[in-house]
């Protein structure tokens, strides 16, 4: 086993990438710790809890200081250093501190809330897994009675256990032990010098399924050891042994633990995660002859649990492996699942089916590679669909190896199916407020004039005449039931006054040169939303170039044929035409991971007026004045098509300096997938 | 055509690879023999392009190879040592994407195609792939491919490994035919390899040419110094302290002794007539 473990740290370009992974998650948890992102840090809410003073006071004292707009609001004596912003800490401490102390009447409310939905009907019969659940819920909270949490600082303990860059940091190291001890071998053809019989296999299998675990638990031990002195000596974890109800966001935890308890249990599952999902990675790198085998569906495994994560069907939500590996969301709420009408509580079932997930794919593992001929059968004809004909074009043959031999066709149209079924899950929702909004940009479309101004007018005068009529109903009418349901016409034709507010606003807001611009679409595109999904768009675009390209130059070093290329001096022939086959495999992948997101918002919600100034739109009003909205778009294109060549360029470069297809996926991996993920999670 | 080696060093850190060689050939096969690390493969890689030169450098009828480009690299046919393929290439596509990489016509990289895979007994395998091949198939196919554009200097690092003794004729004989008009250099430590079919033998040790010369000449060195020495079984080890002994064989009387003497050994023995392995022996011997 002592030689399995140096296979990992055999290559010191994947070593590198692993220091980097470790000092990158120091790195981002230290900002995390310090993030004043809110107007104050984690460590000025502990300042304040350790003050020992009357925080209510202080707070109006500093509502009535907000108040005086002549005084400076800088004062050295708060924590902040600013009235305003240790308002907002102050609001913040004691709402905290107020979640604690009322904790008895948060468990009344709970009791009365499930008597209440039990005596409505809505929870169906007795003994139907809906009513047996809510009892189950009644009995467990109750169980929880006498529990007094303690009013301190427990941001260390929230901080530590909601960080998930760490996780997702650790998947490298679940793909470098699955590539490097299985996936590399077989495609070095190294597997024929182990020991040929199944007994033998399998004990091999077995040695090399035990160097992985403990390989992740080295880095586990190291990332989240990192994570924990840091939050330790930054923040502190408290007093051990209060419950752990006086964390918080755990308030709702069903469960009687200490904290001490809970980081232990916090632990202990997340790296039972850990060990699940590098036995699925090694169940996909064992049969993979090459790194792309492997790592494709392990994306498309990722895909896939990041949708079921997202599922309202609560066991294929709780059995993704992206939720999985939320352990601190499993303890702050009281879920049952229905296992064959038995209320079981989720933070059960999801320990145990990431035991089962443990032996499962260890043991299918096990089969697979013991069944595998140790020598391999070399099959009669080609697997091939595509032969190339009798030519000498060596810009066919080189797009014959692009797109065939190495999958960039097969590639191009899983990034396709993929992107389709992102898209077709992914809800684009129309309110009844943005229905409105859509009809009133029919009419208000464009520059302002007087015909808009009069409609504008009109239209806010029917809005009054029908207000009038109602109050005039509910004024004659003494029984207020009936009233309403002769006013419900009315206010019916009352339902768009919201939208036609917000338009008008809009309307009258608009600078000189605007124009009046549906903001819906626009707004998905470029606000918060449309910008996490870029950056999941980027990543799965980056992903999908380190598998496409990440053989392009390494193919020759690994095969030796590059012997022959220089021998016969075709070396820059070669290249140029592997540099034409990037831009053309590039160009397709960029159009899939990016277009699907514009058509899909132009057809929900509309993307009009392109010709407009960009200043019309409200997110993009911080833009330089006289850019228009088709520029804006050129713009971004031209932005993401500098990331897709930067991307490309990487990705050769570590190509041909590795000479070596499994360290150039990961190391592409490492530098270009993970970062628009991390700041993904970091929105 | 005359290829000539001018004073060629090459150093890899502190080790001395190549100590300043000097070389000419002209058209005809040349055998390089050395045993392991004795630097034939760094003459060869040079020669080709893969490796450049610490010093010295190679001049082709006066013009240095360097400066010829693709030129020199068009005349310039290589056999790797390493089986180099693509292995879900069929023989055929990879022999087409050779004659792609040549700039050769698509009608004359047909023919040439055909008419080699014949010869090197591999046209009934032309659309398997190559991952299904024995090592000495694609042995076959790695020559094919060095032959592809008809080269006139030829570079073939050890030819024959992993080939069957039928192979190895036919491989012989079709480099024998070829070799006309050409320059081939065929690096071994296989002797009977090049035997019979080279003009001249170099013997290449820890980076210095120790001889070139013909069969003839370089057998015609140790005449009256190879000996069959005729021993009973007590005997037999004693024999080793007059000489190299080359060869072990159990007969009737005795056990029969190929010794490499200076001197004739005091034993019963006949005076035999050297061949290239005695000579192999006599120069590697010691360092083998």
């Amino acid at each position: 086993m002592r030689y399995e473990w140096k296979k990992i740290f055999a290559n010191p370009h994947a070593v590198l990438l692993l220091i980097a992974a470790l000092l990158l998650n120091g790195y981002l948890f230290y900002r995390h710790c310090t993030d004043s992102s809110p107007g104050y840090t984690e460590a000025q809410i502990r300042a304040k809890y350790g003050q020992n003073i009357d925080i209510e006071e202080e707070l109006r004292e500093l509502d009535a200081r907000s108040l005086d707009f002549t005084a400076d609001s800088r004062d050295l004596n708060l924590i902040t250093g600013d009235v305003y912003l240790e308002r907002r800490l102050d609001r913040e401490v004691l709402s905290r501190m107020e979640e604690a102390e009322h904790y008895a009447d948060y468990l009344q409310e709970k009791q009365t809330e499930i008597r209440a939905r039990l005596n409505s009907g809505f929870m169906g019969p007795e003994g139907g897994f809906p009513y047996e659940a809510q009892l189950r819920v009644a009995e467990t909270y109750r169980k929880l009675e006498g529990i007094q949490p303690e009013v301190s600082f427990s941001g260390g303990i929230a901080i530590f256990t909601h960080w998930h860059i760490t996780d997702l940091l650790l998947l490298l190291f679940c793909l470098t032990a699955g590539l490097f001890l299985m996936t590399r071998e077989h495609t070095a053809g190294l597997l024929l010098l182990l020991r040929p019989t199944a007994r033998g296999k399998s004990s091999l299998y077995a040695q090399k399924f035990l160097t992985l675990l403990l390989f992740v638990t080295w880095a586990f031990v190291i990332l989240y050891g990192t994570d924990f002195v840091l939050s330790g000596l930054i923040l502190g974890f408290g007093r051990l042994s209060r419950p752990i109800q006086s964390v918080t966001g755990l308030l709702p935890c069903p469960t009687p633990l200490t904290v001490g308890g809970y980081l232990l249990r916090f632990l202990l599952e997340k790296l039972l995660w850990l060990w699940a999902v590098s036995a699925v990675v090694f169940l996909l790198c064992t049969p993979a002859k090459r790194p792309t085998h492997a790592l494709l569906p392990a994306a498309l495994v990722a895909m896939i649990s990041l949708l079921m994560g997202q599922s309202s069907d609560l066991w294929v939500q709780s059995l993704s492996l992206s939720f999985l590996s939320d352990t601190a969301e499993r303890y702050s709420n009281c879920l049952m699942m229905n296992f064959f009408g038995l209320p079981v509580p989720r933070r059960i079932i999801c320990p145990i089916f990431c035991v089962l997930l443990l032996i499962g794919c260890f043991l299918v593992g096990l089969h697979s590679f013991c069944k595998k001929p140790t020598v391999p059968v070399a099959k009669g004809r080609s697997s091939q669909l595509f032969r190339p004909g009798r030519h000498t074009s060596l810009t066919r043959h080189e797009a014959f190896k692009q797109y065939v031999s190495n999958g960039g066709i097969f590639l191009l149209i899983v990034f396709a199916v993929l992107q389709a079924l992102i898209y077709t899950n992914r809800s684009f929702p129309i309110s009844q407020n943005e229905y409105h909004l859509q009809q009133y940009a029919k009419v208000l479309a464009g520059a302002p004039n007087a015909q808009k101004d009069d409609f504008l007018i009109q239209e806010a005068a029917r809005f009054e005449e029908i207000r009038q009529t109602i109050d005039e109903y509910y004024s004659n009418i003494q029984d207020a039931h009936i009233a309403e349901i002769l006013t419900n016409e009315f206010e019916q034709k009352l339902m768009p006054r919201d939208a036609f507010e917000m338009a008008k606003a809009h309307y009258e807001n608009l600078g000189e040169g605007e124009a009046y611009v549906h903001q819906t679409g626009y707004t998905r595109l470029f606000g918060p939303l449309g910008i996490g999904d870029d950056l999941l768009n980027v990543a799965l675009l980056l992903l999908f170039l380190s598998l496409s390209l990440g053989r392009t130059f390494s193919e020759e070093a690994e095969t030796g044929v590059a012997v022959l290329l220089t021998t016969i001096g075709a070396q820059k022939r070669v290249r140029r035409r592997k540099l034409l086959f990037t831009a053309l495999t590039a160009f397709p992948l960029f159009c899939i991971a990016f277009l699907p997101q514009w058509f899909t918002v132009h057809r929900v919600y509309g993307l009009e007026q392109p010709d407009a100034l960009a200043q019309s739109v409200t997110v993009l009003r911080s833009l330089p004045k006289g850019l228009k909205i088709w520029q804006v778009f050129v713009l971004t294109g031209i932005l993401r098509g500098a990331v897709t060549a930067l991307g490309c360029g990487v990705i050769l470069h570590l190509s041909k300096k590795t000479e070596n297809t499994a360290t150039t996926m990961l190391a592409s991996i490492g530098l270009l997938v993970l970062p628009p993920l991390i700041a993904r999670l970091l929105l | 055509m005359e290829l000539r080696f001018h004073a060629l060093t090459k150093e890899y850190g502190n080790k001395l690879a190549l100590k300043g060689v000097n070389l000419c050939l002209t058209d005809g096969i040349y055998g390089l023999l050395g045993p392991n690390g004795a630097g034939k493969s760094t003459m060869m890689n040079i020669l080709t392009g893969n490796l450049p030169a610490t010093k010295g450098h190679i001049t082709l009828d006066g013009k240095d190879i360097r400066s010829m480009g693709q030129e020199y690299r068009k005349l310039l046919g290589y056999m790797p040592q390493q089986q180099v393929f693509y292995p879900g290439f069929t023989a055929e596509q990879f022999l087409f994407y050779i004659a792609s990489l040549r700039k050769m016509e698509k009608k004359q990289a047909a023919s040439r195609i055909d008419a080699l895979l014949e010869q090197v007994e591999l046209s009934d395998v032309r659309r398997k792939p190559i991952r299904s091949f024995s090592g000495g198939m694609k042995q076959r196919l790695l020559l094919v491919q060095a032959l592809l554009d008809d080269p006139r200097i030829l570079v073939l690092d050890e030819p024959t490994a992993g080939l069957d003794p039928k192979q190895r004729i036919l491989l012989r004989n079709l480099i024998g035919k070829i070799a006309l008009n050409k320059i081939v250099l065929i690096s071994t430590h296989v002797v009977s390899d090049v035997e019979y079919i080279a003009k001249e033998l170099i013997l290449l040790s820890q980076g210095e040419i120790l001889c070139k010369g013909t069969h003839r000449e370089l057998t015609k060195s140790l005449q009256g110094r190879v000996w069959e020495v005729c021993a009973g079984e007590d005997e037999a080890a004693r024999v080793g302290e007059f000489g190299s002994v080359c060869g072990l064989a159990k007969t009737a009387e005795g056990i029969s002794v190929r010794l490499l003497a200076e001197k004739e050994p005091p034993f019963p023995c006949r005076a035999l007539s050297p061949t290239l392995e005695d000579v192999y022996l006599h120069y590697f011997g010691e360092l083998g």
